[in-house]
């Protein structure tokens, strides 16, 4: 596992930003690891040199996936929540949604307001808020009317510090039912205990474990 | 085994910039490609096979077929579909300033004869639907 810094751009200015921002690299075999199918793009050639961030953004821009994820999902998407959104529909909506997806997230990090996007993933983790670090959801973008656009991280620490773990497109409500959410759930949770063995609960110690990681390359 | 990572040296948010300045147009390039992925699924055509009957080599499809490098020429997309034996595009158009009278230029692929054969449609709105004359 690696982690790459996505704001600010360089690393000198992590310790004078307010918001610091930062996603987690799996490699291939840790993703198969965790339920991706070794057949999926996700783990192949360009794909796999992109950090959680950046890797959806590359994956949505792609026909090929998409069309992959639309048959994939066809039994969730074909149903009156989805007003049986046909294939074509997926793509324009998925790809007009990447553009304002883009523009709102970086207009957010550049105004050091990117914690104004996060919710905690459930109720429960609202509770731990105040105490600790908790694993949180970033809403965005439009199909159908609907948002599913999910990007998922730590948050470190409130306001202050932010580790994604992953992103998809959200295709049911219940995170548990469909294989995509399953799979973020498990890159939350394995992200969570690694911070957690570390100690890494505030924007600093996260800073410290990063340079630490990252000399290790 | 995974492979040693190459480290991007482009910032996210850098490249995300460009993007959103570049992205006109792309999305009815993104349709094209996705009709050619369908037909590729129903038809059970591999990335290969399709290399060699657009004649272009596996490392452009492979990208092709991704979005990526994707600001494709008309008449490019009508050779593929002349190749493939599928429609891929109908370009309209209007007479300037006429806002009754509406030609539309069909470009039709014959699945048998593998050939263009444009035909000029004239649709006029104060004709009933069903009265269309061609030339």
């Amino acid at each position: 596992m690696e982690y790459d810094l996505i704001y600010p751009e360089r690393l000198g200015q992590m310790i004078d930003t307010p918001c610091i921002v930062a996603a987690v690299y799996f490699n291939e075999d840790e993703l198969i690891s965790l339920g991706i199918p070794e057949d999926s793009l996700e783990v192949q050639e360009p794909f796999w040199d992109y950090n959680e961030f950046q890797k959806p953004f590359e994956l949505w821009a792609s026909p090929k996936f998409l069309s992959d994820y639309y048959d994939r999902y066809k039994t969730f998407l074909q149903q009156e929540y989805w007003r049986e959104i046909t294939e074509e529909e997926f793509l324009t909506d998925v790809s007009n949604s990447l553009i304002n997806n883009k523009k709102e997230l970086i207009d957010k990090m550049e105004s050091n307001e990117f914690y104004s996007l996060v919710e905690p993933l459930d109720d429960n983790e609202e509770i731990k808020r105040l105490i600790d670090s908790i694993k949180v959801k970033i809403k965005q973008g439009i199909i159908k009317g609907h948002h599913p656009f999910r990007f998922y991280a730590i948050e470190i620490e409130e306001e202050k510090c932010y580790l994604i773990t992953g992103a998809t497109i959200k295709v049911h409500k219940d995170m548990g039912k469909a294989m995509n959410t399953i799979i973020e759930l498990r890159k939350l949770e394995k992200v969570y205990r690694i911070l957690e063995t570390n100690d890494v609960k505030t924007k600093e110690s996260f800073i410290d474990f990063f340079y630490k990681e990252n000399s290790k390359k | 085994m995974a492979h040693n990572r190459i480290i991007k040296q482009t910032s996210w948010i850098s490249q995300a910039k460009f993007e959103i300045e570049n992205e006109a147009g792309f999305l009815e390039c993104k349709r094209i490609v996705l009709r050619i992925v369908r037909y590729m699924k129903d038809n059970h055509l591999s990335q290969k096979e399709l290399a060699a009957r657009l004649n272009v080599t596996p490392q452009y499809v492979n990208k092709f077929l991704h979005g990526q490098d994707i600001d494709l020429k008309i008449s490019t997309v009508i050779r593929y579909g002349n190749l493939l034996g599928i429609k891929l595009i109908e370009v309209p158009m209007e007479k300037p300033g006429d806002n009754n009278l509406q030609i539309n230029y069909v470009i039709k692929i014959s699945v048998k004869e593998k050939a263009i054969q444009p035909s000029t449609f004239i649709y006029s709105n104060i004709l009933p639907k069903s009265t269309f004359s061609m030339q």
